[in-house]
């Protein structure tokens, strides 16, 4: 390609880059100063009315995964400091109380893991 | 948006944190700032798109911005703002249209596959093809990817049109640096077009792959 090629080469690619802008955010779709103001204030005064959204409910998730841990660890205690065959003649006790534990660790873990989430997301983790 | 300009992400995310802790002023310095980003973009967006309804234009145009607004929170950064802001620009449209009974005629895919980003170094640009709506909604949407100096200085260049003097006036920049920075923009334009003809050349043809299997 001899250098004059180049040269008009390079004047198409100028010339139809400025021609392509014009067509795209030329007059016709250009954004009247006054309008872009008049919806700003309109976004402005909906943000100010925009409630914020309620918080998410740390304390009582967190009060009610404390709780149930403490309900799987003192069923566990309960299992450890009592003797099997007072408490259920019928059936061993490890078939009751070990289930017990891990059902109610398992609900305690619900809000644990939840509050674990937002922790998450708020830190954009 | 220069170097030293927070990207979108982070200004949604604070936005949407501000608003969480009532933090209105944060929520609005970072909605000001998107706005003042895209808002020119997206009306030319919304005007293309709407091709000659332009008693609506204006009404799409906030409604798309109140949308947004509510829904800021569902906003995760997987595509660009602008792309999500198109999305829901592209909903309002489909309502106005509905409105008055009257659809949009011409849609992206008309256009064959990276026919601007070729046609560009041919030869002159013939006028039906910057006539096309098609077309210049993907000149918009090239812009929206550009940083946001870039984006000004070739807006105020030529969507002005500013003669460069005004232009390096305008950035605050000499004669010489405003030039390079010009011919840098341009090339990112170039660039930016020939990239979303490429992926969306990629999109149809997983589509009509996707077809074909379906239809096995």
């Amino acid at each position: 390609m001899d250098k004059n090629d180049k040269n008009d080469k390079e004047q198409w690619r100028e010339n139809n880059t400025a021609q392509l802008i014009q067509a795209g955010i030329g007059a016709d779709a250009r954004l009247d100063p006054r309008v872009k103001e008049r919806v700003w204030l309109r976004l402005a005064a909906q943000m100010s009315k925009q409630p914020a959204p309620a918080p998410f409910p740390d304390f009582a998730i967190g009060t009610l995964g404390v709780l149930l841990v403490l309900a799987a660890v003192g069923a566990l205690v309960r299992y450890l400091g009592t003797s099997a065959p007072s408490m259920l003649p019928s059936m061993s006790p490890s078939l009751f109380f070990i289930p017990l534990f891990f059902l109610v660790l398992n609900f305690a873990m619900i809000p644990v893991a939840s509050i674990l989430i937002v922790i998450r997301r708020r830190s954009n983790v | 948006m220069s170097v030293d300009d927070p990207d979108d992400v982070t200004l949604v995310r604070g936005a949407v944190a501000g608003n969480e802790t009532d933090g209105s002023a944060i929520l609005s310095g970072n909605l000001a700032a998107l706005y003042e980003r895209y808002a020119d973009m997206l009306f030319a967006f919304i005007c293309h798109r709407m091709a000659g309804e332009h008693s609506d234009v204006e009404d799409v145009f906030q409604e798309t911005w109140l949308a947004a607004l509510k829904s800021l929170q569902s906003y995760r950064g997987q595509s660009s703002f602008f792309t999500w802001l198109c999305s829901i620009a592209r909903n309002k449209i489909v309502d106005a249209f509905r409105r008055r009974k009257r659809y949009p005629a011409q849609s992206l895919e008309d256009l064959p596959e990276g026919q601007l980003s070729a046609l560009q170094e041919s030869g002159p640009l013939p006028d039906e093809i910057l006539q096309r709506e098609d077309a210049r909604v993907r000149v918009v949407l090239a812009m929206a990817t550009l940083p946001d100096e870039y984006r000004t200085a070739l807006a105020a260049r030529y969507g002005g049109p500013c003669r460069v003097e005004e232009v390096a006036q305008l950035l605050g920049k000499s004669l010489k640096a405003t030039e390079s920075l010009l011919s840098r923009a341009r090339q990112a334009f170039r660039e930016a077009l020939s990239r979303m003809e490429t992926e969306e050349s990629d999109g149809q043809e997983r589509q009509k792959r996707q077809r074909t299997m379906a239809g096995e």
